[in-house]
């Protein structure tokens, strides 16, 4: 059952993924991703990875998107898409570059074992015992707020900066 | 009290999931016949009484009205998204239920039936993340039937949704903190232990979050996308038929969804007052009903009339907070957008994160002075959240964010007056400028 | 000449209340929602009533012997602001004058009650009727017979204690 589930939701996220983008209307383009994150949710809900299917959602396919939204309907761009598309040289060259990392990632793939970190988080039996006693979304919290804290927070820091450099971009010269 | 076998397990989940769908449908249904009754009832005229007794068949009329008109589809609208609008409405909103407990457990032959359609580790989130969802069909709706006002109208929807969702998400945080656990379940269990329901200790809380559940769905006083008044039907203008009444019904479920999180986020759900015979959780595989002095669990005695005695508190808490919600309705004017825009991000957010640190440092130095988590603490959690409270209303509610032309009126006045050289005449009264030339 | 100024007092928005506004507006709505009268009337139950001025649909008084009081005078179908009235006037063997066709178009009335005022014999009447729902529209112009089979009342366009009624 759950590998009918699986295979049914890798399709249509691939599919959905080929279909963002090969659309002309940029709005067809962002519904098609929506599609493609709900799947990836739904993927990550039969890993039993319940938080992160919650946080993809609420995070990337609720707000990131409505953003892309905002600002498609309102610059109501996607008119004159034809300026966007270029010539064959460039066709082949990005076929070239993107052949050329799939290559890449599916040979690192099958060469490397599993993550030994992640093979001793999942043999130890830490996790289990973790959810058990705090629920899904506390034994993730310990790693992240207690083992990882700095570079939690100086992430922070980092998405801070960007919103103060974005503000001060747009912000007009009264 | 044994675990339930697979086929019972998938039985019985069928059998909820049926129920619940068929029950939130039928309430949604009645809600229209609630609201316009209510409405009337407020406007000192009668609602609509002729179809059934009390209009109770009212709503299967409008069902039936709005399958039988023609459904319109405007010429230059985008045809899949129009379509695709009452959809991405609709379905979040009913599957949220989903995850709300609204009974204490059933014992049955089989096994014990928790009555909760889908008792996910997530809980919470799931809703959060499906209410953002339901921002896309509004959204869909207005850009898609090509038409000004009703782009207007969605624009502005979308704006002040995903502006209160950081508020509603902020407060729940609030909760998390107490309950220690996203789950719904967990929740009405920490209420029943501590033997207070959230509402008190964490008022400020339950305010914040109940601003920002009218926020999210779009009722008045937020009422700016579909805008009566203003917009026509805001993002609903270009819908007839099916098509729009799917919108009223999402309107509906998601009322319906907010006031029962209300009732089980702050209230303590399915939980009835003073009585420690329906406390039930499943801890360690065993129903308990709570801890003894020593610490060791004593073991919960359910019964098929608990579950229907603890529905009905449940249901009788949700009624409450819907019928709050058209109070409220029928009482007070529509905020205007730029309102909205500050009370959400200029008042609310800042006022969620200070309460989230506030009761967060409550928690903890509780906890390490050593208070056990009960009565006590929580009562010790009432005051201080009385006091922000008390801090949050008189600060913010002087006309500062709501007067919109009318703040600083005496000041321009005065300067008016100083630069004219004379006494400045305002609605206040005559003012003195200080100095005349 | 300067204008003269009337200042009206406000209360500042620095200082009011907008909870306490907010909270008195819902109990002035819960009061009314738990007040017993409401202004419903309640039809086909309850009628609503109706002032003895009322003018509704028209009616032709009759002689005992069952001959309609109009002379075909011709006075209603001139005064008549909608030319809703159509008269033909004829004399019986005895010399008196009656109406051999007379209709009014209900739809083209505009329910003055001019006809009333002018008629010499108080033959037409407007009357307190509004219950008078058809299922084509060639029914809604009223002939003579029909005009003499109304029974409601008619209505009251003079004061009775006024001398110069009657």
């Amino acid at each position: 059952m759950a590998q009918i589930l699986f295979y049914a939701m890798a399709v249509v996220a691939l599919g959905s993924a080929v279909a963002m983008v090969t659309r002309k209307s940029p709005v067809a383009s962002l519904l098609y991703m929506v599609t493609t994150l709900a799947s990836l949710a739904v993927i990550f809900v039969l890993f039993e990875a319940h938080f992160l299917a919650a946080i993809q959602v609420i995070v990337y396919a609720g707000a990131i998107m409505v953003l892309f939204l905002f600002v498609i309907m309102l610059l109501n761009l996607g008119h004159d898409y034809r300026k966007d598309l270029k010539g064959g040289l460039a066709a082949v060259l990005s076929l070239g570059v993107s052949g050329a990392l799939a290559g890449l990632l599916v040979s690192h793939f099958r060469a490397s074992a599993p993550e030994p970190f992640a093979g001793r988080i999942r043999d130890s039996g830490i996790l289990e015992s973790l959810i058990a006693e705090k629920g899904a979304v506390g034994a993730m919290a310990r790693p992240l707020y207690v083992d990882y804290v700095v570079a939690f927070e100086v992430t922070g820091i980092l998405l801070l900066v960007a919103v103060v450099g974005a503000l001060a971009l747009a912000k007009r010269r009264v | 009290m044994q675990e339930l076998s697979q086929t019972a397990f998938l039985v019985a989940a069928t059998l909820k999931v049926l129920a619940v769908f068929a029950g939130v449908m039928g309430v949604v249904a009645l809600l229209t016949l609630l609201e316009r009754r209510i409405a009337a009832f407020i406007q000192d005229r009668l609602g609509p009484n002729r179809v059934g007794p009390f209009g109770i068949l009212q709503p299967v009329a409008d069902g039936l009205k709005n399958f039988l008109k023609e459904e319109t589809m405007p010429a230059t609208a985008a045809q899949p998204y129009f379509l695709l609008g009452p959809l991405l409405s609709l379905v979040p909103a009913l599957v949220t239920f989903a995850v709300i407990p609204f009974a204490s457990p059933l014992p049955t032959p089989w096994g014990v039936v928790d009555m909760i359609v889908a008792d996910v580790p997530i809980g919470i989130l799931y809703i959060l993340a499906l209410s953002s969802l339901a921002v896309y069909g509004v959204v869909m709706g207005g850009w898609a039937s090509n038409n000004k006002y009703s782009f207007l109208g969605g624009l502005r929807a979308s704006a002040q949704m995903v502006s209160y969702e950081v508020a509603l998400g902020l407060s729940v945080v609030v909760v998390l903190i107490v309950a220690g656990n996203v789950t719904l379940t967990e929740m009405v269990w920490r209420q029943q232990q501590m033997g207070l329901w959230f509402a008190f200790p964490l008022s400020l809380a339950f305010i914040l979050f109940v601003i920002s559940a009218f926020a999210e769905t779009n009722r008045l006083p937020f009422d700016m996308p579909e805008a009566e008044s203003e917009l026509v039907g805001g993002f609903h203008t270009e819908y007839s038929g099916m098509k729009y009444a799917m919108y009223p019904m999402a309107e509906y479920a998601h009322m319906l969804t907010s006031s029962a999180l209300m009732a089980t986020l702050f209230f303590g759900g399915w939980d009835i007052p003073f009585w420690r015979g329906d406390d039930a959780f499943r801890h360690e595989g065993i129903w308990i009903q709570g801890f003894d002095g020593e610490g060791s669990p004593v073991p919960a005695v359910l019964a098929w009339w608990k579950t229907i005695l603890t529905f009905g508190s449940f249901a009788v808490k949700t009624s409450f907070f819907i019928l709050l919600y058209m109070w409220v309705r029928w009482t007070v004017p529509r905020f205007r957008y730029d309102q909205i825009m500050q009370l959400g991000w200029k008042v609310l957010l800042p006022t969620a994160l200070a309460y989230v640190m506030v009761v967060a440092v409550t928690v903890l130095s509780l906890d390490t002075v050593g208070v056990p988590y009960g009565f006590v603490w929580g009562a010790i959690l009432t005051m201080v959240s009385a006091l922000c409270t008390a801090v949050f209303l008189w600060v913010v509610d002087r006309g500062r964010i709501l007067s919109g032309a009318a703040y600083g009126l005496r000041e321009r006045y005065r300067i008016q007056a100083r630069t004219l050289g004379r006494e400045a005449v305002t609605p206040f009264g005559v003012g003195g400028s200080g100095t005349t030339a | 000449m300067p204008p003269k100024v009337k200042v009206v007092r406000r209360p500042e928005p620095e200082r009011t209340s907008y909870l306490r506004a907010t909270l008195k507006g819902m109990a002035l709505t819960f009061r009314h929602l738990v007040n017993p009268n409401k202004v419903t009337i309640q039809y086909p139950e309850e009628r609503p009533v109706l002032s003895p001025r009322w003018r509704g649909t028209h009616r032709m008084e009759v002689h005992a012997d069952g001959r309609p009081k109009c002379v075909a005078c011709g006075l209603c179908p001139t005064v008549c602001p909608a030319n809703c009235i159509r008269l033909v006037g004829g004399e019986d063997d005895q010399g008196n004058r009656y109406p051999v066709v007379y209709e009014i178009d209900e739809f083209r009335c505009i329910f003055c009650g001019m006809c009333q005022e002018v008629c010499p014999v108080e033959a037409i009447h407007v009357g307190v009727d509004y219950e008078n729902a058809e299922y084509t529209r060639d029914r809604f112009v009223y002939d003579l017979d029909r005009l003499m089979e109304q029974d409601h009342p008619t209505a009251l366009l003079w004061d009775p204690s006024d001398p110069r009624s009657e």
